[in-house]
């Protein structure tokens, strides 16, 4: 109880901080909504195929991702708080605080560039219910493994450009699986494609929470 | 007890210190003084568990996480948050018991006993008035002038009782009156464990009940 109370505690301040300085949300929302609306200009009346439709979606929301997700801990060592947070606060809930804040952040980007995306784009949607499941788990994958490299990138000297380094080849795996899901839910059938890759987005999903149960201590204290 | 054994420290070539033997007992203010760069910050960094030494070791005894406390210079805490709100902030990291729980009454500012708090806004108010700073409760810490900002980092580093505190410079940005509270501040610690004063100034080492020289 009282791990899930600080927990709390880290996920409460860091959007406190956030909401006061808007540093990671505009920055993150501003180039997830102003990628569509230039994409709209150079596509007009060209119809995309669900596989590029739902390619340039994952590359839109995984680099507007990236800006903001880096934050959460490099703001930490940049404003030298963050011995203050492994003094006071054990490492399991600070890594849970700062998971669900992630996970919020990217919610929160994803409500703004998703529908201006398919508006835009002109984009038809066979399956909103799939697509929305196929994001959320993205966004698990996303907000748990960010947590693990901002805090092993935090401590670096050259952090920002560390943190997107190591995070494009990890991440991978969850791109190729999510754009592939996302791709499905454009087409006239989801057969064949959106239920294998949404398999492997759970199993990344869960090796990356078990990576970051065990590592996330080594990480940060180091 | 505090035992430090052959505690060395290098920055790639640089040697800051080298084999530091030290055996402190509970109830002991110790001041930690040398010249600028003879690694006074450091020490207290490696004792709170921040920094790994390049050689030797810190024992403390049963110390758990919050039961270190340690207030710094370079440490401004959360600036995007207000006063109250940092040490909200802290409160809950401890559950939100407040830092004189474990006492059955506290003296107040006139020095009469007063109930210790027992919820979370009790001890906000307590520290607030404690600390003198309920003028600047809802500014930016980072708004604060130096002086405020150590008032509050000392609030925050005793907060949860620690057993051993470590102050860096703690008297540099304090006026008399914050003198005086860093000094009641140290007579508490001297009940409840260990004190590591990290100082320049000839007379606070000399109110310690040791020096450690680096």
């Amino acid at each position: 109880m009282r791990m899930l109370n600080a927990a709390w505690a880290v996920f409460e301040k860091d959007w406190r901080s956030e909401w006061r300085t808007k540093a990671g949300l505009s920055t993150s929302v501003l180039f997830a909504v102003a990628t569509p609306i230039a994409l709209s200009f150079t596509m007009v009346r060209q119809k995309m195929s669900p596989e590029i439709t739902g390619g340039l979606l994952w590359t839109v929301l995984l680099f507007a991702a990236l800006l903001g997700l880096s934050r959460a801990f490099i703001k930490e060592e940049e404003n030298g708080t963050a011995w203050l947070l492994r003094l006071h606060f054990p490492a399991d809930a600070i890594m849970l605080g700062k998971t669900l804040f992630n996970f919020s952040l990217l919610l929160i980007m994803q409500i703004a560039a998703v529908p201006l995306f398919l508006i835009l784009l002109n984009v038809q949607l066979t399956q909103p219910w799939l697509l929305i499941l196929a994001l959320l788990l993205g966004d698990i994958g996303l907000a748990i493994t960010s947590t693990l490299l901002g805090a092993l990138a935090s401590s670096a000297r050259s952090r920002g450009a560390l943190f997107a380094a190591i995070a494009i080849p990890v991440l991978l795996p969850l791109l190729v699986c999510a754009t592939s899901a996302t791709s499905a839910c454009f087409a006239t059938s989801i057969a064949g494609t959106y239920w294998p890759a949404m398999q492997i987005l759970i199993g990344f999903d869960l090796a990356m929470a078990a990576c970051v149960w065990m590592l996330f201590g080594i990480a940060w204290g180091s | 007890m505090l035992t430090i054994t052959n505690l060395t420290k290098r920055y790639g070539y640089r040697q800051v210190f080298r084999d530091v033997n030290c055996q402190i007992e509970s109830g002991q203010v110790v001041a930690v003084t040398g010249r600028n760069g003879a690694g006074k910050s450091t020490l207290l960094r490696i004792v709170a568990g921040l920094l790994r030494p390049s050689k030797g070791e810190v024992l403390l005894d049963e110390i758990a996480i919050g039961r270190i406390g340690m207030a710094a210079p370079d440490a401004p805490l959360y600036r995007e948050l207000t006063v109250q709100e940092n040490l909200q902030f802290f409160a809950k990291a401890h559950n939100n018991v407040g830092a004189w729980h474990a006492t059955p009454t506290v003296a107040g500012d006139s020095g009469t006993a007063r109930h210790a708090p027992t919820c979370q806004q009790e001890y906000i108010e307590t520290a607030l008035e404690r600390f003198h700073l309920m003028p600047r409760r809802d500014d930016l810490a980072g708004d604060l002038s130096s002086g405020w900002r150590a008032r509050l980092q000392l609030a925050v580093a005793t907060f949860a009782q620690p057993k051993v505190l470590l102050l860096d410079e703690p008297a540099a940005n304090l006026d008399e009156a914050g003198h005086a509270l860093l000094w009641e501040l140290l007579d508490e610690q001297r009940q409840r464990g260990i004190a590591l004063v990290a100082t320049n100034d000839a007379r606070e080492a000399e109110r310690c009940d040791r020096a450690l020289l680096l």
